[in-house]
């Protein structure tokens, strides 16, 4: 048998892989240079998503291959959506690392003695890059999946890192915290250990119902097994899409790990998540006359509970966490009418979704590096005290309420309601509309906290300390951070001006 | 159109044709007039709108500026109006059209909006004008020390242009933009003395009842410009007109017609929306002037114009017009003749002109045209302006408008003697003044239509012009009776020098002469000599005005009835006699003292009309909203407000439910699973 490789096209994924090496060996080579990794990591990551550049300009139908068999089948399929959803991850990677870049570079946190980094922390930074690496590599991998095989390997690839991440705090963080972080760590490991046994037996019983573990088209010999294998594979997806009721793990995990790891979480891993979806749905789509109902279900289920819960969170963390939980019934809204337009929709939303919550990730940690916490109290008043943060904060919370001015946010929203409503399936469009309602009040309860007038007596103290506060903060936060929260805030705005972006 | 002069050969006396009386005409020089960029009619409209924004943004703090910039925006206007009436004499056919923004790409609906010029608009559109910069030089002496000054000067050209766009609009969407934007400043010029409550209340009840009305005028529209798919007037009139076929006009177009005066009845103050324009009168005199002469009122006959070939083939419409018109023309002459105060009789006096109009229309048929309308509109006009400017010259200098004041006015200020004398000539429609030749040329058209194929529309509307000529003529002698009663010096002269005795003192020792010279110092000191000079014209026009209607350029098959002419004259002189005998014993000459009190007060408020909007209109929409308000924040918010604490709570159970360890996040997926499966293998 003879397979036709094309390393270009593989590129995307291969490039974080390949730094991930070469971290490791540089480590082995130099040790302790920690800012030389990140570096090359970025690299990694840059090269990656310039690599997956070329694939947004495919036009409809068109796609870039790598391990085709001879039958014409190919291992590795990248098309338009796939090519976005790589770049999306890529960059989403990047500006991960960017956010932890400090934590990661500087020896002890708290940027005090420069010579006392090597002690304890000196080993950790080339582990969690290349960890990083690793991950983000099976995140760019996962949607171009074109055999069970691939899609197994590369979504454990995109998994198992992540839970290392979360472990794996910073030596000077609190025994009692460290603690609560391994715990988190556990809650995922095991729940992606239990959705990876869900995902292989979907797998088996695919392969016994269609005679082929390649997705490319499905011949259903057993219709009752290839569905059935389907709402396994699903369900082995859901935890990663955080999705209720297999979203248990968010909340605990995203309050315990190390906010640019959560960042991660809430944003690149959904990439993944939603790539094996795609695939999923585009395999099933050419079998004729299958519909999941538990897509549908799905979705309704975790908007409504996301956003109820979120609705009473007084943590700006936990509240992002089940906003994720929220936002992955709308990213599986469209989904549940099993078309590529479907995907399509679904990808677009969920780039939109991505943008916004990692702009609320960068601004959330901005501000607890400041010292205030990530309490929604905390952000009291801040559109007076620091409009630069919180102006950009707004724009990300009314993208994800899909209110004006953000207008991508909306677009997106109408865009995720349109196969759904072109389906016919009014249950499900009535679930959405209501929580597009419940999502309203959860984005503008945060907002309006920003823009209440400051408590005088809330942990920022008077105003005077407050400002004072807040000019120690402007100095202590990198320029990284201001240059994401720009180009975050330029792409939103860019978007809600043109919003043409959308896959 | 060289015509042969009247006297050449003497035509039948009784059928007198008007074409007979019209004068001829000359054949214009064509002067050398460079390329102008844009056409008169866009300039008529351009130059006041932006003379109005150059007052607002430019005039600061200056009233002089503010001054300047009306007045000569006004002028600017007046000679592009003119300059439009030389480039029509010089166009064949004597139309012409012009482009304003472009057509707007509205899908199906084509949209061109476009202008039009004919010869009546390009008359009323000059006449406009004219009174237009009167206006405003007059309120600059008027209004010179209000804080507001600058604001108003603005607001009048900004209604200037207003009223010039729906006089030349040949667009529907240009129309209402011109109405609606009239019916805004109208409101603003009403309420300018906004510290009154008077004033707050008459601003907001004419935008009100307007508006009301304009619920009707807007659907009308809408129904013609959807049925027609266009918005262009000149097509919408040719698509109707061809499918209003045989068996009579459609039903669509019956609605529209009924719908579009149901509105012109609105803004043309028609029973029963006539109740704003009397107490219009809280706005200052130069804005009463402007809506009532020229104006605001008159856009209703402008828009029929318009309209005319589809009002005229939709009897239904004819006919409500004719009867609320009728109604209108007799019941305000009424009211007019019972006011105590001057300005209101002429306001009751405008309602019953304006309906005259109105009938005008609503009588003519496709044979005689809509020119008396658009004659009596310039007329009317003319008269109108010089007695409210006039009547607010004399309130000034005797310090109010009421009847009592008043008296004598005429003989005291001998320098407003002839402009009232000739301003209620005219309204009265003594000849050879306009009123004269407009009423008579309604008269004739109502005649030829109730004699050919008018119908019942025609009929009501001749009598009840008819009747309404005495009853002008009786409020106008009245008015001239008080005016120009002896005043108390005179009297006092003429009880003691009962003749016999020659004096041949000084000159200037005469009590009366001094008295005399004393008030025309008074007067001619109290007023800008612009503002004079803007009302001379005024007064001129309301003689020299009768050219105008004789003028070659309005359609002339309309035959007047010279015994029918006769017996009007002869009726409103006996009604002149009578007021003249009933006002002989009371102290101020006035007639209006002979009817009953109670009747005198009901007139003054209107027959109650106010009453019965609030009681009909108003309290029953109230009622209504504060219901729906009701409903909304004890039904309809009750259960959102029990939505959002049933969400906090489901959320709060959430938060509460939701696993805080590994292991029953993992009961719980594996329990997902076979409920998902279970519902995936169920539904299949």
């Amino acid at each position: 048998m003879r397979v036709e490789v094309q390393l270009a096209s593989t590129l995307p994924v291969l490039a974080p892989l390949v730094a991930a090496v070469l971290v490791l060996v540089l480590d082995a080579a130099l040790p302790g240079r920690r800012v030389l990794h990140l570096g090359v990591a970025a690299v990694g990551l840059a090269g990656g998503a310039l690599a997956a550049l070329p694939g947004l300009r495919l036009v409809a139908g068109d796609a870039r291959t790598a391990f085709c068999l001879p039958t014409g089948e190919c291992l590795h399929t990248a098309d338009r959506l796939v090519s976005a959803l790589q770049v999306t991850a890529l960059l989403g990677a990047l500006v991960v690392l960017v956010l932890a870049w400090r934590e990661w570079a500087g020896g002890d946190g708290g940027g005090g003695v420069s010579g006392g980094g090597a002690g304890g922390d000196g080993g950790r930074a080339p582990v969690v890059v290349s960890l990083l690496l690793g991950a983000t590599g099976g995140v760019a991998a996962v949607p171009a999946a074109g055999d069970l095989g691939t899609l197994l390997v590369s979504l454990e690839l995109a998994t198992l890192p992540t839970v290392a991440l979360v472990a794996l705090t910073h030596p000077r963080w609190a025994a009692e915290r460290r603690a609560r972080s391994v715990e988190g760590a556990v809650a995922l490991l095991a729940t992606s250990l239990v959705s990876f046994g869900l995902l292989a037996m979907g797998a088996a019983l695919w392969v016994a119902a269609t005679g082929t573990a390649l997705l490319g088209a499905p011949t259903a010999r057993e219709p009752v097994l290839l569905l059935l294998a389907s709402v396994f594979v699903l369900a082995g997806l859901a935890f990663k899409i955080s999705a209720v009721p297999f979203h248990a793990w968010t909340p605990i995990t995203y309050t315990t790990a190390p906010l640019p790891v959560t960042a991660y979480l809430a944003t690149v891993s959904k990439v993944a998540a939603l790539g094996a979806l795609v695939v999923l749905v585009r395999a099933l789509g050419s079998v004729d006359d299958t519909t999941l109902l538990a897509v549908a279900l799905l979705a309704a289920l975790s908007m409504t509970v996301g956003n109820l819960v979120a609705l009473v969170q007084t943590d700006t963390v936990r509240l992002l966490a089940w906003s994720t939980v929220a936002q992955a019934g709308w990213v599986l809204l469209p989904l549940a009418s099993l078309s590529s337009r479907a995907a399509s929709a679904a990808g677009s939303y969920l780039l939109v979704y991505v943008v916004a919550t990692l702009l609320a990730f960068v601004v959330v940690l901005v501000v607890a590096q400041g010292g205030a916490g990530t309490s929604l109290e905390g952000q009291r008043g801040m559109l007076r005290a620091r409009p630069l943060l919180a102006l950009p904060l707004g724009l990300a919370l009314l993208t994800l309420a899909g209110l004006p001015p953000a207008v991508a946010g909306l677009v997106a929203k109408v865009v995720a309601l349109r196969p759904v409503v072109g389906d016919g399936t009014w249950w499900l469009a009535v679930v959405a509309a209501v929580n597009v309602a419940i999502g309203i009040a959860v984005y503008l309860r945060w907002f309006a906290t920003l823009l209440s007038a400051p408590s005088t007596t809330g942990p920022g103290g008077t105003d005077a300390a407050g400002e004072a506060r807040a000019g120690e903060e402007a100095r202590h936060t990198p320029v990284a951070w201001w240059v994401l929260v720009a180009a975050l805030t330029t792409l939103l705005v860019l978007g809600s001006v043109a919003p043409v972006g959308i896959i | 159109m060289s015509r042969t002069l009247p006297g050449i050969s003497l035509p039948d006396p009784s059928e007198l044709s008007w074409a007979d009386l019209q004068l001829p005409s000359l054949g214009i020089p064509a002067l050398p007039v460079p390329d102008l960029w844009g056409t008169p009619a866009q300039w008529a409209v351009l130059v006041p709108l932006l003379a109005a924004l150059a007052g607002v943004t430019l005039s600061g703090r200056s009233n002089r500026l503010a001054a300047w910039i009306g007045v000569a925006g006004g002028l600017g206007t007046l000679a592009a109006t003119v300059w439009q009436l030389y480039a029509l004499a010089l166009t064949p056919g004597a139309r012409r059209t012009s482009g304003t923004l472009g057509a707007l790409p509205l899908g199906e609906l084509d949209a061109p909006l476009g202008l039009v010029v004919t010869w009546p608009l390009a008359l009323i559109a000059v006449t406009v004008a004219t009174v237009a910069l009167v206006v405003q030089v007059y309120a600059r002496w008027y209004l010179w020390y209000d804080p507001r000054y600058r604001t108003f000067a603005a607001t009048v050209s900004l209604f200037t242009a207003a009223m010039l766009l729906t006089v030349h609009a040949d667009d529907v969407l240009l129309l209402i933009v011109g109405w609606e934007v009239m019916g805004w400043c109208s409101f603003l010029l009403i309420g300018h003395h906004s510290t009154k409550n008077a004033a707050r209340r008459a601003a907001s009840k004419a935008l009100l009842v307007t508006r009301t009305a304009d619920i009707g005028f807007v659907l009308g529209l809408v129904i013609l410009a959807g049925g027609a798919g266009t918005t262009s007037i000149t097509r919408i009139v040719e698509h109707w007109s061809s499918s209003a076929t045989v068996p009579g006009p459609s039903t669509g177009l019956v609605v529209a017609m009924l719908l579009v005066v149901v509105g012109v009845a609105g803004k043309s103050a028609l029973f029963p929306f006539q109740d704003w324009l009397p107490d219009a009168m809280e706005g200052p005199t130069p804005a009463s002037a402007l809506i009532h002469a020229a104006t605001m009122v008159a856009a209703g006959t402008v828009v029929l114009t318009h309209l005319f070939e589809l009002l005229a083939v939709t009897d239904p419409a004819r006919l409500l017009l004719a009867v609320l018109a009728s109604v209108t023309v007799l019941g305000a002459a009424l009211l007019a003749f019972a006011q105590g105060d001057l300005k209101r009789l002429l306001a009751w006096s405008t309602v019953s002109q304006v309906a005259l109009m109105l009938a005008a229309l609503a009588a003519a048929t496709p044979a005689t045209g809509p020119d008396a309308a658009a004659q009596h509109l310039v007329a009317h006009a003319w008269f109108k302006a010089l007695l409210f400017l006039s009547v607010g010259w004399l309130g000034v200098l005797v310090g109010g408008t009421a009847m009592a004041l008043v008296a004598s006015g005429a003989r005291r200020y001998r320098v407003l003697r002839r402009r009232l004398a000739w301003g209620l000539l005219g309204l009265a429609g003594v000849p050879p003044f306009v009123g004269f030749f407009s009423k008579e040329l309604i008269l004739g058209a109502a005649e030829v239509g109730a004699l050919t194929t008018g119908g019942v529309a025609s009929v009501i509307v001749l009598s009840s012009v008819g009747a309404a000529a005495p009853l002008t003529a009786a409020y106008c002698m009245r008015a001239w009776l008080v005016l120009d009663r002896r005043t108390d010096a005179e009297q006092l002269a003429a009880t003691y020098h009962q003749g016999g005795v020659e004096r041949i003192d000084d000159f200037f020792d005469e009590p009366v002469v001094l008295h005399e010279a004393e008030g025309l110092e008074r007067a001619e000191a109290a007023i800008s000599s612009s503002a004079r000079l803007g009302t001379t014209v005024l007064m001129l026009m309301t003689l020299l005005g009768a050219a105008v209607a004789l003028l070659p350029v309005w359609r002339s098959d309309v035959h007047l009835n010279l015994q029918l002419l006769l017996v009007t004259l002869l009726l409103m002189l006996v009604a002149a006699v009578a007021v003249a005998l009933a006002a002989r014993g009371v102290r101020t000459r006035d007639a209006g003292a002979r009817v009953p009190a109670n009747v005198s007060i009901a007139a003054e408020r209107g027959l109650g009309a106010d009453y019965a909007y609030r009681l009909l209109v108003a309290t029953p929409v109230l009622a209504l909203a504060r219901a729906v308000a009701w409903f909304d924040a004890e039904v309809l918010d009750a259960w959102v407000r029990g939505g959002g604490a049933g969400a906090h709570l489901l959320g709060r159970a959430g938060d509460w439910l939701t696993p805080r360890r590994a292991t029953p996040a993992l009961a719980l997926v594996l329990g997902a699973v076979l409920v998902l499966a279970g519902v995936g293998v169920v539904t299949r």
